[in-house]
């Protein structure tokens, strides 16, 4: 796993989403879905589309990858954990399929993978992320709303965004601390 | 990208490498193991946006935007990123079937490509001793692959060559030859400052690269004026989104023109040089004042102004979008025509954020190469759609023609009937309203074959299904993709065809031979094809596959006007000009300058019904797909909540939707989205097919209900003056 900017700092992966520049598309979602074959009926990322009575934006939903993630406090194999560089992910062998991590996301992120046997959600692509390239949803994102930041990197342009205020957690007040950040408009 | 088998035009690439824009050297080296990347195009939908498809042991993977276009940056949409879905869907046409059933059950029995071919050739010959070939029609959605139907139906000799466009973009089209003198014009997104869009949704009827365009335009602070009397995720872009009365954005645009003229905000240089018939445009929108159009619209007399006033402002950089889809009010034609007087006004052909002539390969000297045929028969019979014909539809290009003419002439015989129709790509039972009509014509046909990947609408329907294969599994021959500059792209097999399906190459010249036409089809393969076609550019199949796409590396992206307001800018008009008015329309006996035709409005009890686009499906192809039919699965009647009380129907309840003694039943959305008189769906649901098997009998279809209403100029079917009755199911 490589972890270090080239600088020698260890990276801190954030995923900013701009809604302002979602189209509601969808093209993330089903990227997601290819990319990662998650099995027919579940998805890893979807879009909650906007609504007369609730949110003006569409909005891109997938694992929040908390810094304080219930998951992984209930998850009695530690099976779940957070990466160094802040991507929650699973280890298939150590899972005992309790499912108690489904449970415990306040955010509906995880789903059961039948075939896996295990409890799977988004890992923000980790192995592409790793290898320097982007996430699949990133990657094919047709208003270019998405980003990955690396909170390491003091130059990185996406990073500033969250520094700022501009982006900011969806429900900060469940207390996990996403590293999902969200721009919205006026 | 590291070309490491540019003879076999597929270049390698290590697992786990997928940005593929320029992967550092390094990183390859890392990993073992490769992914096949093989640049392509997509057929998701019409937009045809470049591709590169990873393949590993002979299966895609994954498909995703080819980052060096730089219109899409690497993105595609959900559509395209649900090739593979389709790909391996169970339920596509996997051999050809032949009907043992009746027709419109479903029935078939598997045949061979040998049988199919002579089942359907021995009745062609037959039907051509009998009634002559113009008896044959064939309607296709155009594709790169046109030209082997259309070789096919000109080898046998008809004239009756038919599109989906009059279903679709017809009437833009039609008006843009008259105004314009061509279709073939452009608008330079991202680049527009203001821009206002009557109704076309940029968002869910979507093209990438007109989508990212305007996104990144918004996000540099431009503006986006939406009309639609529907809430679409474009009014949820848009700065600005107005909800007019349906039918009524004729209206709204003649006001901006009349207001843009009164206070002098138009380009008056451009009008005198590139324009004629200004002064007839003055006199026609004269009357027609922001109060009077906010009477019809709905919408503030202030706002029409101010609307006008900052498009007149932003100039040369407001666009007013001519849309897509057309196929709407009976006034549609006169819309088009007038939001292309706003652009004259504004001034914005061939500048940077405005409108563009296609700069095609033809421009520049040298056109794609083609393969040798012998010349075609002389054809001896009219069209039985009129198409191109003076007292019908002169203006109605012959490669389209009128799709809506195949029931019509079937059950009148007038002018004569068609008793064969091959429909390739392209399900008449889905874009022809009055569907039990065309069902009806179907019965009376002696022939009617299906070229598909799946068994569609009118495929169960069918004599015979040919299964074409998908466009991830065969080469098509080069198409144009010119923009500001010629563009070439290709779109290569990255897998073979699956089961017994074949390209469209290899059904039409098999199909030819069997008919005793093989002469027009005298090559070997599609290699054969694309090789004479880049024969010409001295350019090889190899060298293209290598990015996907190629320009002539003398073209550079050009707007005429960008450095000289006044450069010569040849529109192929009868004026050489753009006609604002039409001494053409006045020969032919049609309406030469702008005038306004209100809408009927809806009788009492009665809704009008309106249908649109959403973002995962294109028309009626893809609801069936499983991952797209995952995200979509259905539609629903989107009414308001005022007559929806009125009529004791809640949030998803099932309704009736009635017109003239036909109905369909589907689920209400009750949603202030959508205005009170007007009941919205997404259209391409109502499929019946029981090849269909996800999409069977879901939804609503409102081609089960319309009838076939003809726009007298332009030929396109009119889709938005349906009234209808909702009651609680």
């Amino acid at each position: 796993m490589s972890t270090l900017t080239k600088s020698g700092a260890r990276h801190q992966y954030a995923l900013v989403v701009d809604t302002t520049r979602c189209i509601g598309c969808e093209a993330c979602s089903v990227a997601c879905r290819v990319e990662n074959e998650v099995p027919d009926g579940h998805w890893r990322s979807r879009i909650a589309p906007p609504t007369s009575g609730g949110s003006k934006a569409p909005l891109k939903w997938s694992c929040m990858h908390c810094a304080d993630a219930p998951c992984v406090q209930v998850c009695p194999t530690k099976a779940t954990y957070r990466r160094t560089d802040g991507i929650v992910v699973i280890v298939a062998d150590k899972c005992v399929g309790c499912k108690y991590c489904i449970v415990a996301c306040p955010y509906g992120a995880r789903y059961f993978d039948d075939k896996k046997g295990i409890p799977d959600k988004c890992d923000l692509c980790a192995g592409m992320l790793d290898a320097g390239l982007k996430p699949a949803c990133v990657q094919t994102c047709v208003g270019r709303a998405l980003a990955v930041a690396d909170l390491a990197d003091p130059h990185d342009k996406d990073a500033a965004r969250i520094r700022s205020g501009e982006a900011r957690p969806l429900h900060p007040e469940l207390g996990t601390k996403p590293s999902v950040y969200y721009v919205v408009g006026e | 990208m590291q070309v490491a088998a540019a003879g076999t035009a597929v270049a390698a690439l290590p697992v786990g490498v997928r940005e593929l824009a320029h992967p550092p050297a390094a990183e390859a080296a890392q990993s073992p193991g490769t992914d096949k990347v093989v640049t392509s195009v997509c057929e998701m939908c019409t937009v045809r946006c470049p591709i590169l498809v990873r393949v590993r042991d002979g299966k895609v993977v994954r498909i995703q935007g080819n980052p060096r276009e730089k219109s899409t940056q690497g993105a595609i949409c959900a559509r395209g990123n649900a090739g593979i879905s389709l790909l391996e869907d169970p339920d596509r046409v996997r051999t050809p079937l032949i009907r043992v059933g009746k027709r419109g059950e479903g029935t078939f029995r598997k045949a061979t490509w040998e049988e199919a071919y002579r089942y359907i050739a021995d009745r062609l010959n037959v039907i051509r001793g009998s009634y002559g070939p113009e008896a044959l029609g064939v309607g296709r959605r155009p594709s790169a692959g046109d030209a082997f139907l259309l070789t096919f139906a000109k080898a046998f000799g008809t004239p009756n060559i038919f599109s989906h466009e009059s279903s679709c973009p017809l009437g833009r089209n039609v008006a843009m030859e008259v105004t314009l003198g061509t279709s073939g014009v452009a608008i330079d997104y991202s680049k527009v400052d203001y821009l206002v869009s009557f109704g076309r949704n940029h968002m869910e009827t979507l093209a990438v690269p007109q989508a990212q365009g305007i996104v990144v335009g918004l996000s540099r602070g431009a503006r986006l004026v939406y009309l639609d009397p529907r809430r679409s995720p474009t009014s949820t872009a848009a700065t600005t989104w107005l909800q007019p009365l349906p039918g009524t954005d004729l209206a709204f645009a003649l006001a901006m023109l009349q207001v843009m003229i009164a206070e002098n905000l138009y380009d008056q240089a451009f009008v005198k040089r590139y324009t004629m018939g200004f002064e007839q445009l003055a006199a026609a929108v004269l009357t027609y004042t922001p109060e009077w159009a906010a009477t019809e619209t709905g919408i503030p007399a202030g706002t029409i102004r101010q609307v006008a006033r900052d498009f007149g402002t932003a100039r040369p950089r407001s666009v007013a979008d001519f849309g897509w889809f057309t196929s709407t009010y009976l006034n549609d034609f006169q819309l088009r025509r007038a939001i292309l007087a706003l652009n004259a006004l504004a001034g914005n052909l061939e500048v940077p954020g405005g409108m563009f002539l296609l700069k095609g390969l033809k421009g520049y000297g040298t056109e794609l190469g083609d393969w040798k045929k012998p010349a075609f028969p002389a054809v001896k019979a009219g069209r039985v759609d009129g198409a191109g014909v003076a007292g019908r539809f002169p203006l109605v290009p012959v490669k389209d023609g009128l799709c809506q003419a195949l029931p019509e002439s079937v059950l009148t015989g007038k002018p004569y009937p068609l008793k064969a129709y091959i429909a390739h790509r392209f399900d008449p039972l889905a874009a022809i309203p009055d569907q039990p009509r065309t069902i009806e014509a179907f019965k009376k046909l002696d022939l009617l074959v299906s070229v598909d990947v799946y068994m569609s609408d009118t495929g169960a329907y069918a004599d015979v299904i040919l299964p074409e294969c998908t466009y991830l599994e065969r080469t098509d021959p080069v198409m144009e993709a010119s923009g500001l500059a010629p563009k070439i792209r290709y779109r290569q097999q990255a897998v073979p065809p699956q089961g017994n399906t074949r390209p469209s190459w290899q059904i039409y010249k098999e199909l030819a031979e069997a008919t005793g036409l093989g002469e027009y089809f005298a090559y070997r393969d599609i290699d054969e094809i694309v090789t004479a076609q880049l024969a010409p550019f001295g350019l090889t199949a190899a060298k293209l596959a290598e990015s996907g796409q190629w320009t002539p590396p003398t073209a550079k992206p050009t707007y005429l006007r960008k450095t000289d307001p006044t450069a010569p800018v040849k529109l192929k008009t009868a004026s050489g000009k753009i006609e604002l008015y039409s001494a053409e329309l006045a020969k032919m006996g049609f309406e030469p300058a702008l005038a306004y035709t209100a809408p009927p409005a809806p009788p009492e009890g009665t809704f009008r019904m309106i249908q649109g686009k959403c973002a995962v499906h294109t028309n009626s192809a893809t609801q069936n797909i499983p991952v797209l039919h995952e995200l979509r699965p259905s539609n629903e009647l989107w009414i308001h909540p005022v007559p929806a009380g009125r009529l004791g129907i809640k949030d998803g309840d099932s309704v009736i939707v009635r017109t003239a003694g036909r109905e369909q039943r589907g689920l209400a959305k009750v949603t202030r989205d959508i205005l009170e008189g007007t009941v919205f769906t997404y259209h391409g649901w109502g499929r019946t097919s029981p090849g269909l098997t996800r999409v069977k009998g879901k939804g609503i279809g409102f081609n089960a209900l319309m009838p076939v209403i003809t726009d007298p100029v332009s030929g396109s079917l009119v889709m938005r003056e349906t009234f209808v009755e909702v009651v609680k199911s």
